[in-house]
């Protein structure tokens, strides 16, 4: 069992908040979130994309709207609501304070 | 060598191996089933259906239209299987059943009246209705008839309107919307107001789009054929000779006499609307075999399908030619029936324009 397996259920937790970030950085469309994550230890695929920003969208953290695109259908863009950006900084100071305990335990 | 085939993802044509077919097939199947009762199952559908779009778009080039199987192999594993986010099964359970389709939390998604052309028959107007009012579309087609029946033909009116006012449902987004919360009437008068104000130009290209729709929805069928379509087209080719040929002498009855045969139209209902809806009628229970033999033409495999046109054309040019030699010699029913075509005309028109005078 290697070191990523064992923190498999903590980066799919974290998935949700790192969405979150990304979209309130810019307004994206999937496939945008999905190259963001590509390169770093949160890979993500369509399948588990799709369904965790309906949930979200569903939870009231975000929403979208529709734009053209020059090639092909209309796209998706996704933005924060209120409700998401105060999240966002809920989920921040409680990442902030997990780092802080996980560095003082050892000490 | 490979079999190819059609299929529609969001609104596109893509051509794929066959064996790249069923791998597809196999995953979006399966991701139906694991979104199970997830509220915005048809949404995510759409989706990722438009993911793998883009995916295959990439494959394609201006000298390569298929995408091979290797390539929907690639796709299917970036695509990744369909993991539901956790807490979705303590929400959903609090959600009220099928018709609630909004999250405790998200804003109210408005329910609005689309037409759907996903299945339509003519624009998707009965198809929009019945999703609005959540009841089956049959019922809604039955109801335009028996209405066009009593309203003498005004029904027919009332769906060339709506096929014009109520815009159709293209995303994703829009076709939830079609099954969403209560129906706004202001709202449909205020947007065919503007619509009228657009004028005429606005008119004649949603008659355009339409007929491109049209076009496009009878020849490509996003689905492929039932296997027992292979090598009967011949056989609907008769089925539906045989139906006109019944529809023909009603029409010819009916214009002649008042009536069908011995059974007389009620006094009140004009010729003119008779015929109307035994022609409506007839293009109804004519087009799921209408729909079986392009079905059968499109399907690739043994023999081109041009031949399946052809055999198709063939009997029915035969079978006509065969009605209209014995009519002329040997029915003077047949030109009766002409004869009378012109006053039947002249009566529609004056009915049309009483019906606008009394409006106004």
């Amino acid at each position: 069992m290697g070191l990523a397996d064992k923190f498999a259920a903590i980066r799919k937790g974290l998935l949700e908040f790192l969405i979150l970030k990304i979209i309130a950085a810019d307004k994206v469309y999937a496939a945008d979130i999905l190259k963001r994550l590509s390169d770093t230890e949160f890979a993500t695929q369509e399948g588990t994309l799709y369904p965790l920003l309906s949930k979200m969208r569903r939870d009231g953290l975000l929403d979208y709207e529709w734009q053209e695109s020059e090639a092909g259908p209309p796209r998706k863009y996704y933005e924060l609501t209120t409700k998401g950006k105060s999240q966002l900084a809920d989920l921040n100071n409680y990442w902030q304070q997990l780092n802080t305990t996980i560095t003082q335990l050892g000490s | 060598m490979q079999k190819v085939i059609s299929i529609n993802l969001n609104g596109n044509a893509y051509q794929l191996d066959e064996s790249g077919y069923d791998t597809l097939r196999e995953y979006l199947a399966g991701a139906e089933t694991a979104l199970g009762a997830n509220p915005d199952r048809a949404e995510i559908m759409n989706d990722l259906e438009q993911a793998i779009a883009e995916k295959c778009q990439r494959f394609l080039g201006p000298h390569k239209s298929v995408v091979s199987a290797n390539e929907v192999d690639q796709i299917v594993k970036e695509m990744g299987p369909i993991e539901t986010a956790e807490g979705d099964k303590t929400t959903d359970a609090g959600e009220k059943g099928a018709g609630g389709d909004e999250g405790p939390h998200a804003g109210p998604r408005p329910k609005r009246l689309y037409r759907n052309p996903d299945g339509a028959m003519i624009a998707g107007v009965c198809n929009g209705l019945a999703s609005y009012f959540g009841i089956d579309v049959t019922f809604v087609r039955i109801g335009f008839v028996l209405v066009a029946i009593l309203s003498r033909g005004a029904g027919i009116i009332i769906y060339v309107a709506m096929m014009f006012i109520v815009p159709e449902a293209r995303t994703g987004e829009e076709r939830a919307a079609a099954g969403g919360a209560p129906f706004n009437a202001k709202e449909v008068i205020e947007r065919a107001k503007k619509q009228y104000a657009d004028g005429q130009r606005h008119w004649r290209r949603q008659w355009r789009q339409q007929q491109r729709q049209w076009r496009r929805y009878s020849w490509t069928s996003g689905t492929t054929p039932p296997p027992w379509t292979t090598g009967i087209a011949p056989l609907f080719a008769l089925v539906h000779l045989a139906l006109f040929v019944t529809m023909a002498s009603m029409m010819i009855s009916l214009v002649n006499t008042g009536g069908i045969f011995s059974w007389r139209l009620p006094e009140d209902v004009p010729v003119w609307a008779g015929a109307l809806i035994l022609f409506v009628g007839y293009q109804i229970v004519v087009s799921p075999i209408r729909a079986a033999q392009h079905w059968s033409w499109n399907l690739p495999g043994p023999g081109q399908p041009g031949l399946y046109a052809f055999w198709n054309a063939a009997i029915w040019l035969t079978g006509m030619a065969i009605v209209v030699w014995i009519a002329f010699h040997h029915i003077p029913e047949i030109q009766e029936f002409i004869q009378r075509l012109p006053g039947l005309a002249r009566e529609f028109a004056e009915a049309m324009r009483d019906l606008f005078a009394k409006q106004r």
